[in-house]
Parts: structure tokens; sequence; C-alpha cells
């Protein structure tokens, strides 16, 4: 259906799109923008280097390319479209092998009609939602997660099959509608590669007992890691959500609510796997030690099947004394953590968080989100606290105007003691070219998320051409 | 438009007047109190030369419009292909800090800008984000300093001092002003320290419609020996701007 989509698409695209007029913005109406067709695109190459070695299997080495071009015009005063495709070849080395990955997708396909009252979007798109940089109201697309906290922020969502309606009750408030028809997941990596969500070493540790025992006569069914139960493509399983937006005189709110599914669903391990865990002081720990014989005992050893969440929260921005500040909340229900034994609990949550920006002298730019996310539980909860807090902040300097941009990022979760940080520069050699260096430190204490990525620290240069 | 625009500066429109003894406030009241039309839609091109002569362009199309509780304008950028689509929204008031929205078409997402972003260089040119607000003429103490001939034209030199107490990110303004049309032909800014440190140049005007537009102009700054160059490439006066084009929605419109 998805694939058909696109096919239909493209062929309704296609000779619009080799129809190209050259741009004159006061040709059309008074508005002066409009256009035929306006064709961009943009070359990113990233190099990644490892600093830290933890084994032979480790990518060392990362070259991840990616081509992306892009398509938008109008048909008319009020049709207008935007397509784009997007190639990813990636190259990964370490001591054990070299492999390569190459995906190309359409990136996003959509329609836009204007009305005087209101726009409709149908197609692939993405929408942004909340007004907190960090926001918990963001919750409509998917996001990209194979490269964790790596991949460019145009390309951080995942565009979507959606209808997307905002009415215009009046200039400053808008109401938007969406409806997503099929279940996307984000994009991650489960086993196999530097940023899984699971332990890598688990996933060698149980190839090499496999290789080792051949001669046992066990087949590739017999050890089944995991599995995807995903939502069928029912329109009843489909998304909704609502979002009302206000910009106003030196404040603007937003309310939103959303009935979707989990982006990125829990793993649930295997019932008896929990129970056999039970009286584990570390859990993840042992299932990395886990025999073969045990792991096929135990297969699948979690299955992905993504739960329904609601979510309902609101959030305002405003600036004081030249601090912008922006804060929101968001209630869940319901979300998913582990119990101390990796058992999967549903529990209604609370998420809220404060921000603030400030322009310092010396072309010096802060930016701090502190947020606090609660579960409602009573449980002993592992790879997360009941109450987890932690802070994003980057500060951005600028100079040469613009083209040198020096920046420090971090975050760092209280609860779990764990953080990262990035020093990185940019550099705009043109109007075109721009260069990214920089490194990534990523620590944790045991039993946390960065704590099983500390051995992936890294230094990088990205190039980026535009067009 | 009881304020003047200060990026439209390059968009002056001025009518002769007949001139006797003026004080400094005068001056600048004349400036400010120049015919101009209640709208406008105008394409610009940004160069942005470096010390080393280096060229970067930024071609935008920038929306304006008066209304009655202040000027509104709306800035898209055409290019460079990186930034194009970034929006810039501007309400200005009268007796009260303005509101300021940038539009990040890679996160599709409107952000309002704080106010302590107004001293910082609007995305890489030698103008401020402040350059680009109204300024309001009885925030400052006006003297003339002296009459002089700028270009071949004679023109008025008037100081402008922010009254104390006044967030603003000069510490004095001297502007070239003509005596003929009350254009201001050439601006000195200086820093906190009474160094100048910024040279706005108007290298072209013309008379379109009973208006004076500033075609060309240029802004040095001469500490880094940057200088921006601003040209209007195409502009159409009073058209008819509905006041929806001045919101989020147009904001956020891929141009």
């Amino acid at each position: 259906m998805k694939k058909i989509f696109s096919i239909f698409l493209l062929l309704i695209l296609f000779p619009v799109i080799c129809h190209s007029d050259d741009l004159d913005i006061f040709s059309g109406d008074e508005s002066g923008g409009s256009k035929s067709v306006n064709v961009e695109g943009k070359v990113i190459s990233r190099f990644t280097l490892d600093i830290n070695k933890d084994s032979k299997y480790e990518f060392t080495k990362e070259l991840r390319n990616k081509f992306f071009l892009s398509v938008n015009g109008d048909i008319n005063p009020e049709i207008t479209f935007k397509f784009s495709v997007l190639d990813k070849y990636y190259i990964f080395y370490s001591d054990y092998e070299e492999t390569n990955d190459n995906t190309l997708s359409i990136f996003e396909g959509v329609v836009n009609y204007s009305a005087d009252k209101f726009d409709l979007h149908l197609g692939k798109q993405s929408v942004t939602w909340g007004l907190s940089d960090v926001s918990p109201l963001d919750v409509v697309n998917p996001t990209e997660m194979e490269e964790f906290i790596f991949t460019e922020e145009e390309f951080v969502k995942i565009p979507v099959l959606m209808a997307n309606i905002d009415y215009f009750i009046s200039d400053n408030t808008t109401i938007e509608g969406i409806y997503v028809p099929f279940y996307v997941p984000s994009h991650f990596s489960m086993l196999d590669s530097d940023w899984s969500l699971m332990p890598r070493s688990l996933y060698y540790s149980q190839i090499q007992q496999y290789e080792d025992s051949f001669d046992k006569d066990f087949s590739s069914q017999d050890m089944t890691p995991y599995y995807m139960k995903y939502p069928s493509d029912s329109p009843f399983n489909g998304e909704i959500g609502g979002l009302l937006k206000y910009y106003g005189t030196g404040i603007d709110f937003q309310f939103a609510f959303h009935y979707g599914w989990e982006k990125m669903p829990f793993p649930e391990f295997n019932p008896q796997l929990v129970e056999y865990l039970k009286n584990s002081n570390s859990p993840m720990d042992d299932i990395n030690n886990l025999s073969l014989p045990e792991t096929i005992s135990f297969s699948p050893l979690m299955k992905f099947e993504p739960k329904r969440v609601f979510t309902l929260g609101g959030g305002v921005s405003s600036s004081f004394k030249g601090v912008g500040i922006r804060s929101e909340f968001a209630i869940g229900y319901k979300a998913s953590l582990y119990s101390r034994h990796l058992e999967l609990l549903r529990v209604p949550s609370l998420t809220m968080n404060v921000g603030a920006d400030y322009s310092f002298p010396y072309n010096l730019y802060g930016n701090m989100v502190l947020t606090m996310a609660h579960f409602f539980t009573n449980e002993d909860t592992y790879l997360f606290s009941k109450t987890n807090i932690f802070l994003i902040a980057f500060i951005r300097g600028s100079y040469m105007h613009d083209s040198l941009l020096p920046q420090i990022k971090f975050m760092y979760d209280f609860s779990q003691n764990e953080y990262f940080v990035s020093i990185d520069s940019v550099y705009s050699y043109s109007d075109n070219i721009t260069f990214d260096l920089g490194i990534y430190i990523l620590e944790g204490d045991k039993g946390t998320l960065l704590y099983q990525f500390k051995n992936n620290d890294n230094c990088f240069l990205s190039v980026k051409y535009s067009f | 438009m009881k304020k003047l625009s200060y990026l439209l500066v390059l968009l002056l429109f001025v009518s002769v007047q007949t001139l006797f003894a003026l004080t400094g406030m005068d001056i600048v009241k004349k400036v400010d109190a120049q015919k101009q039309p209640t709208s406008s839609v105008a394409k610009m091109k940004m160069t942005l030369i470096s010390k080393s002569g280096s060229q970067k362009t930024r071609e935008i199309i920038a929306y304006l419009k008066d209304s009655k509780e202040g000027a509104k304008s709306l800035m898209k950028f055409l290019a460079p292909a990186d930034i194009r689509s970034t929006g810039f929204l501007v309400w200005e008031h009268k007796d009260k800090d303005d509101d300021q929205f940038l539009y990040l078409p890679a996160l599709k997402k409107v952000r309002r800008i704080s106010s302590s972003q107004k001293n910082q260089s609007f995305l890489g040119t030698d103008f401020s984000y402040q350059d680009l607000e109204s300024r309001d003429i009885n925030k400052a103490t006006h003297k003339l300093l002296k009459e002089e001939k700028f270009n071949g034209d004679d023109c008025y030199v008037v100081e402008s001092t922010p009254k104390p107490g006044e967030d603003y990110q000069y510490s004095k303004l001297v502007e070239w002003v003509r005596k003929d049309n009350f254009v201001p032909v050439k601006a000195e800014m200086y820093d906190k320290t009474g160094k100048v440190f910024k040279i706005l140049t108007v290298e072209k005007i013309e008379n379109i419609n009973g208006y004076w537009i500033v075609k060309k102009s240029i802004m040095e700054n001469l500490r880094t020996k940057h200088k921006t160059i601003l040209e209007i490439i195409n502009i159409k006066i009073n058209p008819n701007l509905p006041d929806k084009y001045f919101t989020q929605r147009f904001l956020e419109k891929d141009i």
C-alpha cells in the first residue's frame, strides 16, 4: 500500500518536475514568493573514527554518505507540492569485517492545498509540535536513531504518510489535526551495530557460540534473539492528534493531544527469561552471559510489539528581560519501562521541562532545557528511574560572520549519572560547502544506556555540499 | 508609521520639504515623517565580503506593511540553498518590545527570538537584528553637528545618542541626511567605548512613484573589515498585502 502510494505520487509529480520554469518572484501574485519549481539538494559525507576500541567487532571507522534531492513548487496558487529522495550509503570498518549498506528512499512527498481558512497537506511529511527545544509534545513522527544522536537535524524526523489540516481560527490562532494511517517505527538498531539498543557483545557472543557449535546441529531458527510484531495496515490502527497553536504579542501557547503508538517499542523479554532473572542483581549482564543452549531455550529472547500511547500536554514560550523562556508538560498514558527484572511495565507518566536561551556578549549563545520525567509506579525500575531529571544544554559561538560556529553541547542525567559531551566547530568555506569537525564523549554508570556506549567515543569530520 | 524602520533606511520614501533653521530633533522628525507607502514587497540581494575579498550571497524577499499597532515585516531567504525558506517575522509595537519569530525549515519550527539576540548579527550579515527593527526617535537625543557635502549632496550631520536607560547596541549614531529629500545617505555606528565600528553608506537612490528608494547600500564593519552590500533587485510599492502574510502561516510556507 505504501509503495503504491509512492509510485502514484511519483507519476503525478514527474510531469510537473520535468516542467521547470525560471524563478521570477514578481511574475506571480503579490505574495511574490511563488514560482513553478525549485530543485535543491545536498551531499553530506561524515567520517567517524572511534577513539576507544573495545572489541574486534566494533566498527572503528565509519563513512556515512547522504545524498538528498528535493523538488518543490506550485501547480497553481492554491496547490503546491514537495517531493524529496534520500540515499544513504554507509561503509563500516572493523578488525572483523568491512561492510556497507545502501538505502534509497522517498523522504517526503506531500501535496498542499491552501484555502482561505485552512491548509491541507496530504502525503509523506513531518510536523513539529511543541515550543520547547526538546519537546515531549513532538510525538507524531518517528525518529532516526540508527546513528544514535549523530543524525543531521533535518533527517532526525522520519516523514510518514499523513493527512494534516491547519484551520486558521484567526491570524494568531490555528488548530491542526493529523491522521496517520500506517504505523512506522523509529529507525533503530537492535543488536548489530555499535549503537544498538542491546549490547552488541550479546550479538557476537551468541554468534561465536553458534559458529563454534555447528557440529551440534543447531539451526538458525533455534536462536531467535527477537522478532517484530507491528500493527497491521488497518485504518483503525492509525494515529490521530490535534494541536491548538497561539502566537501572540509577547507570549505563545500550544496544547496538544495525540493517540498513537510507541515509535520506539520497548522490547518485551521472554516471560521465562524474566522469571530466570528474578533473583538477578545485574540482569543485562546475565543476558550477555547466556550460553547458546540457554539462549535457544529462551528464544525468542524478546519481541517488539508497540503499544498504544495517549499523550496530552501543553506549552508556553515568551521572553523576559532578554531571556527566551519555554516550558511544557505532557501526560503519557501509558508509558513503558522495565522492572528490576526486565519485566515490561505500563504506567502513566508525567514529563515537564523548562528551557531558556540567551545571547551573551562576544557572540555567544546559550541554550538549556531541564527535563523531569516521572513514572507512576511502585516497582523498582531498570534503565530508567521513577523520576528522571536531565539537562541538555549548549553554548555556541558565532565568528567570522557565521562562517565559524564552535559549539559545546552536553546532556547530563542526574538520576542515572550518565552524560555525553560534544565539542565541534562548523566552518562555512563558501555558500555551498561547510565542514564540521568534532568529538563526542559518552559515559555513564553501569546499567545505563550511555554506559553501554561508553566505548563509542569518537571524533568526526563532516563535509556538506548544498546546491 | 511613526517609527523609522531601520533596515528600511534602505526603503526610505521622502518628499521635498522647505527648510528653515533646524535642530537635530527637527531633522530626525522630518526623516521620520516622510511620505511612506503603506506596504511594499522587495527582492533583495545581500553580498557578504570578507577582509580577504571572498564573497557570499544571500537573497531575500521582504514584505512590509503598516498597521495601527505598528509595522509588520516578513523576510524569507531565497538563497543560498542551505538556508532557503528560512523566515523572519517581526511585529513592531509602539510601546512594548517587538515580537520576532524565526522559522527554520530544516526543523519545521517557528521560534520566538528573545530580545537578547537583537544585538547579534542577522544570519552572518553586518546587520544586527536590532538594525532591522524600527528605531523610536523619542528614545534618543539628537544634535545637529554640522552641515557638509557627502558624495556631492548637501547634508545635515546629526548625532543621535540613546537616552539613559535605553537598551541600544550603539553608544551613538551619526547620520548624514540629505537636505533636498531627507534621506539618510550615511550612518556611523559607535560602540560602547565611543569608537566608530560600523558605517552604512547609501550608494544609489531612486524615486519610484513619488517615494525615494535606496536601491543600494553598504554596511561595513571597521573591526573585522567585513562588509555587506544590500541591493534591491525588484520592488513593488503599495501592493495589497493581507494581514495573513504576517503570520506564522506565511512564515512557515516554502518559497
